[in-house]
Parts: structure tokens; C-alpha cells; sequence
């Protein structure tokens, strides 16, 4: 279970960091740093640059996205920015536009 | 002497009431309480003034501060207008407090509410009434027992300053005041003990006081 | 309270805020705010969870640390293991014994005498 919920009515503005899961239901912007995963829902938007050990997109993520491990943007999910991740998958039905880097 | 003395609830004193032992308000007081033991206010007791004491219970309306060594309770329909000093405070659902609330022991420097003003009432009535006073229809009530109310002037001027303004003089009070061994002096030591100057300041307050010790 | 609907909101104890959390829902901190907290719904800050910053919300339960002031509609509840330094202001405020508190009440009210 995720220890960070941010709920769809919910905007979170400035810089996040978390040793734990974060699902965003809602908004948040500026900078996020988890060494855990992230997952952005449906509704949920973030616009700032994420680093994360995973980063799954249902929902509408702007900005750069570092991710130790996978990045997976999901059929409806959009991410505009640059990624640098050792797996991505971008769905069929995912928007994606940016840099992809998957040196690791 | 009885340890716990009770202002009846058709009680009314004008000026202040100290001394040791406990006491139970459930009348009116329009001046300071201070006393070593407990202080029970019942939801129908009054007091304008501040009070202080080992433990206090208030359930009725206080506009004043309130001091306790130990503890305080504010009960379910009391209403205090003043600041709340204790190491131990608690404030139950149905009980109204607009003050300060501090558990930290010194009142911090933060701005006093409007009921400070309320606080020059005690003394001014206390005024014209060196000795505190009874109303008669109290003398009808069997619950008229009054407290303990001679106590030497000097206490009383010392109360009276030390917790409501940061006047310079009145932090040596404050600091006195802190000290549990001092509240248990009533007697001439600490009398002596204290300067006539941090009296200066409070004027107001200390005019009753003066006459207090004349009397006595 | 550990069920957790999308509508409202937890911050783990692992997470840290530096900025403000608004908007509709309510929201039960485990972590650190440094930041002001403005929601529609109800806070609860958590033993352990501290916000250093001004909350705003329907009602306020403290068991952690608010260092800031606190307006709400409804209640504040002050728990025995919380430590509070602000104003707070409420329709109730209650407060524990055993809490930490240097707080300014401003609760509106007359004395009826």
C-alpha cells in the first residue's frame, strides 16, 4: 500500500521528497523526489521533475523524469519531458514527448 | 482553621482573597485568588481576578488569569477571558477560553487579550474596601463560610503585579512567585524579603496593600 | 483512520513537504510540512508528523506538532502528545492534559457577567 496518497481534490506546491510508494490523485508541482515508487492516476497531474525508483503515468506528468529503475506511461497517461530510466514502456494509447535515455 | 473554605453562591466579595488550605468559589469574587491549596470554581461561581493555587478547577467564569502550581482544568460551561499558566492544562469540549495557553511555565511576550483591562477592576474596588467585605444576605445562606482573607500586604502586593504586565520590577515578582516554598511564607520573612520599590510601579495595585499593612 | 478514498489525502512518514498543500478533501499528515496547509476538509496531524506553517481546514486534530497558527470552523482538538505553538482558532478548542502548548485562544465568546 502507498504510503503517500495525494487525493484528487489536492494540490501540493513545492518540493516533495519520500523514502515511500506516492500515488497522486491530484496535483503537484514543482519538484518531487522518492527513492520508492510513484504513480500518477488518472486524474492526477504533476508538473515537475520527478526522480523516483519507478514512475508508472495514468494520469498527466510534465517534466523531466529520472527513475532508477522503469519508467511505464499508460494508455491514456501523458508525459511530456525528458526520461532517463533503464526500461520504459509507453502504452498503446500513452502520449509521450521528450528525450528518452535509457543508458545505464 | 478549616483546610477548605467556600465563598457561598450568594456570596459576594470585593477584593482579594488568599491564604492556604483549598477553597471552593461558588459565589462572586471581584479581585484576585490566591492560595496554596485547590481551587474549585462551580459553574456558578464569579471571578474578575486572577487566580492561582495548586490545582484549579474552574466551571464557572473567570476574567482574570489563571496560575496553578500543578494543574488546571477548564471545565464543560466555564468561560475564561485570560491567559491559562500551568504545567498540566487541559480544556474540555463545552469550555470557552480566549487568552493565552502555555504549559511552558513563563508567560511568553506575545500580546495579552482585551480582559487585561479587567484586571485594574479588582483593585479599584479593592480600594475603598481595605477589609474584605460581605454581603448580608450572605450571613442568611448556610453556605456562607468565607475563606481565609487577612493575608499580610506584602503577599498580596506581590500577587497582584507579578503575573499580569512585564513591568521590569515585577519579574524579580514573578520569579518569587514561581517558587512553591515562597507561596508557603505568609509571614513576615517574606515581608522583609521584599523591597517597598516593585510596589512603586503598581500603584494602583499596591494602595490596598498599604492600607493592609497600617491595619495590621 | 487509515482508510484512504482518493478524495482525501495522506502524507507519509517518510515524506517532506517544503511548500503548501491546498484544495478540497481532507488530509492526515505522518510526515513534515514546512508550509501552510489551506483544505476544505479535515486535518489530522499525526504523533510523529509535525507542520511548521499555518493550517487552515473544517477542523484540526493535533497528536504531533504544529508550530503556526490554526483557523478552523469546527473544532481544534489538542492530544495529550501533541506540541503547539500558534493562535488557534475554532468554534471549540479543546486541549488534552499532558499536551505541550503556547498557544493564543481567540475563541468569540461573551462573559455572561
Amino acid at each position: 500500500m502507498a504510503g503517500t496518497v495525494i487525493g484528487e481534490g489536492l494540490s501540493v506546491d513545492g518540493e516533495l521528497t519520500s523514502d515511500e510508494e506516492i500515488v497522486v490523485h491530484g496535483t503537484v508541482r514543482g519538484t518531487l523526489s522518492a527513492t520508492d515508487v510513484v504513480s500518477v492516476g488518472t486524474e492526477g497531474t504533476v508538473e515537475a521533475n520527478i526522480q523516483a525508483a519507478a514512475l508508472s503515468v495514468a494520469g498527466r506528468v510534465t517534466g523531466n523524469v529520472t527513475a532508477t529503475e522503469r519508467i511505464d506511461i499508460q494508455a491514456g497517461g501523458r508525459l511530456i519531458g525528458d526520461v532517463k530510466a533503464a526500461r520504459l514502456t509507453i502504452a498503446d494509447g500513452a502520449s509521450f514527448k521528450g528525450n528518452v535515455d535509457m543508458d545505464a | 482553621m478549616a483546610d477548605e473554605s467556600v465563598i457561598g453562591a450568594t456570596t459576594r466579595i470585593r477584593g482579594n482573597v488568599t491564604g492556604s488550605g483549598s477553597l471552593r468559589v461558588e459565589g462572586t469574587v471581584e479581585g484576585d485568588v490566591q492560595v496554596e491549596g485547590d481551587v474549585v470554581l462551580t459553574e456558578a461561581g464569579r471571578v474578575r481576578g486572577s487566580i492561582s493555587g495548586a490545582t484549579l478547577h474552574i466551571a464557572g467564569q473567570v476574567a482574570g488569569d489563571l496560575h496553578a502550581t500543578d494543574s488546571i482544568s477548564v471545565e464543560a460551561g466555564a468561560r475564561v477571558v485570560g491567559d491559562i499558566i500551568a504545567a498540566r492544562i487541559g480544556i474540555v469540549e463545552g469550555a470557552l477560553v480566549r487568552g493565552l495557553v502555555q504549559t511552558d511555565g513563563e508567560p511568553s511576550a506575545a500580546p495579552r487579550p482585551a480582559a487585561k483591562a479587567s484586571r485594574s477592576t479588582p483593585a479599584a474596588a479593592a480600594r475603598p474596601a481595605p477589609v474584605v467585605r460581605e454581603r448580608p444576605s450572605a450571613a442568611a445562606s448556610p453556605a456562607a463560610r468565607t475563606p481565609v482573607t487577612a493575608p499580610p500586604a506584602s503577599r498580596r502586593a506581590q500577587s497582584l503585579p507579578a503575573r499580569t504586565q512585564a513591568s521590569p520590577a515585577t519579574k524579580a515578582e514573578a520569579e518569587v512567585k514561581a517558587k512553591p516554598s515562597e507561596a508557603s511564607e505568609p509571614k513576615a520573612p517574606a515581608r522583609s524579603r521584599k523591597p517597598p520599590a516593585p510596589v512603586v510601579p503598581a500603584v494602583k495595585r499596591g494602595a490596598p496593600a498599604k492600607k493592609k499593612r497600617r491595619a495590621t | 483512520m487509515a482508510s484512504v478514498t482518493p478524495e482525501s489525502s495522506v502524507i507519509g512518514s517518510g515524506t517532506q513537504l517544503v511548500g503548501r498543500v491546498s484544495g478540497s478533501g481532507g488530509l492526515r499528515l505522518e510526515g513534515s510540512i514546512r508550509g501552510d496547509v489551506s483544505v476544505t476538509g479535515a486535518v489530522e496531524i499525526a504523533d510523529g508528523a509535525s507542520i511548521e506553517g499555518g493550517v487552515e481546514a473544517s477542523e484540526l486534530e493535533i497528536h504531533g506538532t504544529l508550530a503556526g497558527d490554526a483557523h478552523t470552523q469546527g473544532r481544534i482538538t489538542v492530544r495529550e502528545s501533541a506540541t503547539v505553538r500558534g493562535a488557534l482558532v475554532g468554534s471549540q478548542v479543546t486541549i488534552e492534559p499532558g499536551s505541550k502548548v503556547a498557544v493564543k485562544l481567540d475563541t468569540e465568546f461573551e462573559l455572561d457577567w
